[in-house]
């Protein structure tokens, strides 16, 4: 049997696999909707998809408006089975249609059990679990009033915040359609709806209409300043016309209307007006999914990068560069459209940093690639780009909407801190992917039965977190699951004094019930969970990769010397041929007769990102407190962000120096190398959503 | 070769060992590792720094944490000194290590002198007021040229608009005058307006005048809070530091009322002194010396004539309840009265020299009556003949008697030819006499007539001298009777009521009035609980507590542990003051709790103590402390900048005049910019949601900054060259040294030797 035939079933199995999952159904399409989908595919959207409005502080396009409108109450960018506008145009017509429709979201579950307590059992259940109310539900006045006084529950205040949000847009829609600009006006202020325009009309038009000035000014507020009756007339009529149109299904009515819009708005106060080219990019921009699906190419480029790393060979190499530059230039091209359409360096918010400084890392890989050509950068490139493309399509908060930056952000030293910050970061999980791959090569040569049996040991740990999380649903079982982590603290004490496998048992049974005991007893059950299935996946993954590497290693013939083969070398000659970037840091050349070359290579790779970082990161705290200091008036605060931040920094200079005083040194990098991303990570994400301070906007 | 003499061997140095120790690097990253464990917890745990009393700032400050940083540059000191050759190859690392020691040296610096505050400016306005003087609600705009205001205002015959057209200004003084367009009845006029202050017409009933606002050389600390104190008449406010407040947690002495939340659960202080318990009953341990807060707390208060010692601190107050308490220089009357039925208690105190609060509503009204005599009270216990019982006096015809009467009642009294019609009676009747507001009573009103003139008389049962007369004309006599020969009294009893009478030496008694206007009364002991009958029912009736000269404490409402804000400082705090007599005024005490005031020159809520005999009054504050910002800054205007729709700010803008060093200059700090002012430094910190009126400008002093940034620079320039520069050195070393060997190796043998 060949050598390489696992790795390549391997590859086989994986392809075949993402092209099974590739598409996902979407939700069926309401009742309510029929009407529109019958005249959705009648309408051409693309002019009107470019109407401009005034929304949070920002001009957007309608198509952005309609997006983000569905996205706060449905959460998704439009109804099942129509496009954003015709939802957008079937909710502000038709609102009625949708009463008894489960069509608001409530996003976070406490809400929706605070405001469905006082509901039929049938009603109940189906919010709960389905996270949907209907308009009416949430029109309920005991629901109202379960909003009122939760909101002042400081705990529940941002829930409430949402469920708000989301309510207004189901219930005040056409407020914000902000679509009129008045003439002459300065860039700041404020458009209004094609609604409020009809106070503007002639005399004699609202005769005709049967209304009158004073009527609409009490419904609507006072006219648009500056606009004529006869450009009033020529905003509110085909409005009144796509009303109408949409409530009658007639679609030549809808477009005739929208189109006479598309026509008259932008004339109105040309100045302000944003220009044609950068609405169609941000048009564009929506329409192209905000460039996160690249991550399909990453994800591919990353199991092509690990088939090359195990066999050593070009071709994959080579299909994983190719495969690395096409999803680089997809990635980037969402982050230029993106610092088009808002005219700033996209890093101001979770989405564009995490999107920017991943393309940062995969760039910075490449090059390292390109230049060394030892795999673990390619591998490290792929995985970067992939988990920040994942985490900005499906994960993270707000989905990538377009924001205006805070006027304190403002700042040209903010965005070079900004910049270095979050490229470091990126790099940080980079070394963090290369350092994994060497505990794995480091404990494969080393203890492969036991690396399997340790990954064995963390999945059967994560499935006792998943059933004791279960069961201390109830509290009295929660103070056991204690107990139990704490009778597992006593067992791995105990283990000191004991040898063999009678020690080997008592680590792995006590670790397991440490783990498991003390997540399931403290913790949050969305947490224990996370926990709990995180180290099922990681544990069964390891185990199978490292029973996969005992099998190559067995069938491997040593005179094709794949990657994974024992291979070691002369000192002298590793020294030699360690790249300078990678440093003044003493090397693990010493090891060279017991480990194998491609490890000494993944080491130097690994030192190479490391140097990088351990420069990029400081110079970025440190021009955070520059930006500081002449902003707040102090350069340093002590809060979470900028601590968490000098402790990832830390831990590198804890790193480097640790290079000089142990014998392995590649391994302890590796490991304190994973100690700085998981520090890095939690100063990202749980800093930043969970502890109030002074970056809870980044 | 002869043998060389031994060395003698070196005499033991005790402190090499130490040295050695201090100079590892496994030690310097073990305290780094210490450091970082410190900084995580310190940091990421707010409710550890909270339980402690510590700001972040505090956690960072603390000795334990600077002991630390001592130690590992020590560490680093030595084992730069003693491990790293001193060589072009390890210039890196020694720049980096003397980079450390700088950035080091310049942080302790800057955290140990560390003061951050703010200051409120608050802008030159005009504000339009009556020709009396009085201001008009929302009548107020900035003092900026292109302001304007407008106002329609039919009473004044239509809609007035002002628009500002210059502002003269340009020192400390702020506006010094201003040119204003006045539109009123379609006519536009200009006006000028001074800047004193003095009030310019700009219609017959309405004025317009400049408000200034004096220059501040003072902000107000972030972290340490102060008492400020002065008497009445004086102008200005002393202050005195509280160090060692608590910041995060209740925390109050066992030495007043049990404090409550807004939904009345009882909220018991956290601990009440830096100790620590092992164990219910276990030994106690002071932490004092790693806790920086204290109580009680003293603070002198300089000329007062007592001491003030904070005896206990609320960070979350919703608001304050008034609870009487005994021990009143005067008598005032006050009883808790609690009435139990069917399982539902309730209870209230009841004041019986305020009408308002000396009736109880607990489904049946409750009444509590203070009497000097006995006579008094067997007045109040007297039987009703009915339900409406009307006693009628005709002094000139020594006439007294009582009848049952009902609404539409006609009544002849032949003794003095009255003739009384019942009119009305009414059960709750609101008082609005001064000094009687919020409290009802029954009413009778009765039209009198007598030889043909008619009167109506409102006859007030709880109040008899309140009774009034309103004549044919339906004019009402503020003061006497329109005819005092008759005399009217009215009780009445609709739903039945209970009665508590006491007096200074009268034991508490019950009455309870019957609908049908029956009695039963029964003896009620303070702290007793007696069974009455009631309408066929019976209550439990009890009377907890009685004080004759009660005052009224105030006591904060702590808000509820769900509703609390995190991060808000001191803002809803209270503190509580015990203030004990000095001198002449020995042995008098009085405990307050004070609320918070962000600044106390604006937003001052302060409480009024008077020492008896003491001749002033004395204002006592709790704020922020007040420090020297060693010049004066006056305030010029706030500007915004918007993003698009006007909705959100997008950046701030303050503009200011500072006297510094006798010179005036015009200074500007907006979002990202600050201003140095001496030794402080001022930045943007808070504005004004309507965009004009104040502005907050943050203040702070940065001792050590440019040490540090020396430090940043050094290391930034270190670790390129440890990293980049010193390998290529060591690879030309390295091969240097191979060519040397290759060329030693290929000489001939007769060169070698």
């Amino acid at each position: 049997m060949n050598a390489t035939s696992p790795s390549r079933l391997l590859s086989a199995a994986l392809a075949l696999w993402i092209s099974a999952t590739a598409v996902l159904a979407g939700p069926e399409p309401f009742a309510a909707s029929e009407h529109a989908r019958h005249l959705d595919p009648d309408i051409n959207w693309d002019a009107v998809s470019l109407i401009t409005v005034q929304d949070g502080g920002r001009y957007k396009t309608l198509d952005s408006f309609a997006r983000e409108m569905m996205t706060s109450m449905y959460g998704r960018e439009s109804l099942p089975g129509l496009s954003p506008l015709a939802s957008l145009c079937d909710w502000l017509f038709r609102r009625q249609a949708y009463v008894d429709t489960p069509v608001v979201r409530i996003k976070d579950k406490g809400l929706r059990i605070h405001f469905s307590a006082h509901m039929p059992e049938a009603a109940r259940t189906r919010i709960v679990s389905s996270s949907y109310m209907t308009p009416r539900e949430l029109a309920d006045p005991t629901v109202r009033a379960r909003m009122k006084e939760l909101e002042t529950r400081t705990l529940m205040s941002r829930a409430v915040n949402r469920a708000r949000e989301a309510q207004f847009v189901a219930e005040a829609l056409e407020r914000l359609v902000n679509i009129v600009p008045a003439p002459g006006a300065e860039p700041i202020d404020p458009w209004f709806t094609p609604d409020r325009a009809q106070a503007n009309l002639s005399d004699a038009m609202l005769a005709a209409g049967g209304t009158t000035r004073e009527e609409l000014i009490s419904r609507f507020g006072d006219p648009v300043p500056g606009l004529s009756p006869e450009t009033a007339a020529a905003v509110v009529g085909p409005w009144a016309q796509v009303r109408l149109g949409w409530l009658s299904g007639d679609a030549a009515k809808v477009q005739a209307g929208l189109d006479a819009l598309a026509g008259v708005l932008p004339k109105i106060a040309p100045e302000v007006y944003p220009s044609e080219s950068q609405r169609m990019a941000e048009a564009r921009y929506y329409a192209m999914g905000k460039f996160t699906w690249g991550w399909v190419f990453y994800f591919l480029g990353m199991l092509v990068a690990i088939w090359a790393l195990v066999t050593n060979w070009r071709v994959p190499w080579g299909l994983g560069m190719i495969l690395l530059v096409a999803a680089m230039a997809i990635h980037a091209a969402g982050i230029a459209l993106r610092w088009y359409i808002l005219g700033r360096i996209p890093v101001a918010n979770m989405f564009e940093a995490v999107v920017g400084s991943a393309w940062i890392g995969c760039m910075i890989a490449f090059v390292g690639e390109l230049l060394y050509r030892r795999r673990f950068f390619l591998v490290g490139a792929h995985a970067t780009g992939f988990l920040a493309l994942i985490l900005g399509q499906f994960v993270i908060p707000g989905g990538g909407t377009l924001t205006t930056i805070m006027g304190i952000l403002d700042d040209v030293m903010l965005r070079i801190h900004t910049v270095l910050i979050i490229a470091s970061y990126a790099l940080i999980f980079l070394a963090a992917v290369i350092a994994i791959v060497y505990l794995y090569g480091y404990y494969l040569h080393r203890a492969a039965t036991r690396s399997a049996v340790t990954g064995l040991v963390l999945a059967l740990a994560g499935f006792f977190t998943l059933a004791a999380t279960t069961l201390s649903a109830e509290p009295r079982l929660a103070q056991t699951m204690i107990g139990v982590g704490l009778a597992g603290m006593v067992v791995l004490v105990a283990s000191r004094w004991l040898s063999g496998a009678a020690r080997d048992t008592a680590l792995a049974v006590g670790g397991i019930a440490v783990i498991g005991g003390l997540v399931a007893g403290t913790a949050p059950a969305g947490f224990a969970t996370g926990t709990g299935g995180t180290l099922v996946v990681t544990g069964l993954v390891w185990a199978l990769l490292t029973g996969a590497g005992i099998i190559q290693q067995r069938l491997a013939r040593p005179s094709t010397e794949p990657a994974l083969a024992v291979a070691g070398g002369a000192p002298a000659a590793l020294r030699a041929s360690r790249p300078v970037m990678a440093g003044g840091a003493p090397g693990d050349e010493s090891q060279a007769s017991s480990l194998p070359v491609w490890l000494q290579h993944c080491d130097w790779c690994h030192l190479i990102i490391l140097n990088l970082v351990f420069i990029m990161l400081f110079v970025g705290i440190i021009l955070g407190a520059v930006w500081a200091d002449y902003s707040w008036g102090r350069p340093w605060g002590w809060d979470p962000k900028e601590v968490f931040a000098l402790n990832t920094w830390i831990i590198y200079a804890i790193l480097i120096h640790l290079r000089f005083i142990t014998k392995n040194r590649g391994l302890w990098t590796a490991w304190l190398s994973v100690a700085g991303c998981l520090m890095m990570a939690f100063n990202w994400c749980f800093v930043n959503f969970f502890i109030v301070g002074l970056h809870s906007y980044a | 070769m002869d043998q060389p003499e031994p060395l003698p061997s070196r005499p033991a140095q005790p402190g090499r060992g130490l040295l050695d120790r201090l100079g590892r690097v496994g030690f310097g990253m073990s305290v780094l590792t210490i450091i970082l464990v410190y900084a995580s917890f310190g940091s990421a745990l707010p409710q550890v720094r909270g339980a402690l009393e510590m700001t972040e700032m505090q956690v960072f400050r603390h000795w334990l944490f600077t002991g630390l940083i001592l130690l590992f540059t020590l560490s680093l000191v030595i084992a730069t000194w003693r491990r790293i050759r001193w060589n072009v190859i390890n210039l890196g690392v020694l720049t980096v290590h003397a980079g450390l020691l700088l950035m080091i040296g310049g942080a302790l610096l800057y955290f140990a002198t560390k003061i951050e505050g703010d200051l409120l400016l608050l802008s030159p306005r005009f504000q339009v007021v009556r020709d009396n003087g009085q201001a008009i609600p929302g009548g107020e705009f900035a003092a900026r040229a292109g302001e304007s205001w407008s106002r329609n205002m039919p009473a004044l015959g239509g809609s007035v608009r002002l628009e500002v057209i210059e502002i003269e200004n340009g020192d400390m003084r702020g506006v010094t005058g201003a040119t204003v367009a006045v539109t009123h009845a379609g006519v536009t006029d200009t006006i000028r307006v001074p800047g004193d202050g003095s009030a310019v017409p700009i219609h017959d009933q309405l004025r317009l005048q400049v408000q200034n606002f004096a220059p501040t050389s003072n902000f107000y600390d972030n972290e340490t809070a102060g008492l400020y104190y002065r008497a009445v008449d004086e102008p200005d406010l002393l202050v005195s530091a509280v160090p060692g407040l608590p910041y995060y947690r209740e925390r109050y002495l066992d030495l007043g009322p049990e404090l409550k939340d807004r939904s009345g659960r009882p909220v018991p202080s956290k601990r009440s002194n830096p100790t620590l318990q092992l164990g219910s009953g276990g030994p106690t341990i002071p932490t004092g010396w790693f806790e920086p807060w204290r109580l009680p707390i003293p603070v002198t208060l300089g000329k007062a004539p007592f001491t003030a010692t904070v005896t206990g601190y609320l960070p979350y107050v919703a608001g304050y309840s008034e609870q009487p308490v005994d021990g009143g220089p005067a008598e005032n009357p006050a009883a808790m009265l609690a009435l139990s039925f069917g399982g539902d208690t309730r209870s209230s105190w009841l004041l019986a020299r305020e009408p308002a609060r000396s009736v109880f509503q607990a489904g049946v009204p409750i009444e509590f009556r203070w009497v000097a005599e006995a006579a008094e009270r067997d007045d109040l216990f007297r039987p009703l003949i009915a339900t409406h019982e009307l006693t009628v006096e005709v002094l000139d015809a020594d006439f007294s008697q009582a009848f049952a009467v009902h609404s539409g009642q006609s009544l002849e009294i032949e003794a003095g030819g009255y003739t009384l019609e019942i009119d009305q009676l009414i059960p709750a009747w609101p008082l609005v006499s001064p000094g009687f507001e919020g409290a009802t009573s029954s009413v009778a009103m009765v039209n009198v007539t007598r030889g043909g003139t008619t009167f109506s008389r409102t006859v007030i049962e709880r109040f008899p001298h309140l009774t009034q007369d309103i004549d044919a004309d339906g004019v009402r006599l503020r003061t006497g009777l329109l005819d005092d020969n008759i005399r009217l009294t009215y009780r009445s009893t609709p739903r039945g009521r209970l009665l508590l009478v006491a007096g200074p030496d009268l034991a508490p008694q019950l009455g309870t009035f019957d609908p049908s206007g029956s009695l039963e009364v029964t003896d009620l002991p303070v702290g007793t609980r007696r069974a009455v009958q009631f309408s066929g029912v019976e209550l439990d009736v009890s009377l907890p507590a009685l004080y004759s000269h009660a005052v009224t404490s105030r006591t904060p409402v702590v808000e509820d542990l769900e509703r609390r804000r995190p991060n808000v400082g001191r803002q809803f705090s209270a503190v509580r003051v015990e203030l004990q007599g000095l001198g002449e005024h020995a042995g008098w005490s009085e405990t307050h709790w004070l609320p918070f005031s962000t600044y106390p020159h604006v937003d001052a809520r302060p409480i009024t103590v008077r020492p008896p005999g003491s001749p002033k009054a004395y204002e006592l504050l709790y704020s922020r402390l007040r420090r020297d910002l060693g010049a004066e800054v006056a305030p010029d205007s706030l500007q915004v900048t918007f993003f698009p729709g006007r909705r959100s700010v997008e950046s701030w803008f303050s503009s200011f005049f500072v006297r510094h060093n006798g010179q005036v200059r015009a200074g500007t700090v907006q979002t990202n910019d600050t201003f140095a002012v001496g030794r402080w430094t001022l930045f943007q910190s808070g504005a004004a949601q309507d965009h004009w009126s104040f502005t907050i400008l943050g203040v702070g002093n940065r001792r050590g900054i440019l040490t540090m940034v020396l430090g940043c620079v050094l290391i930034t320039l270190g670790c390129t060259y440890a990293f980049y520069v010193k390998p290529v050195l060591l690879r030309r070393r390295q091969a240097t040294g191979r060519r040397r060997r290759e060329t030693a190796a290929n000489l001939p043998e007769a060169i070698k030797a």
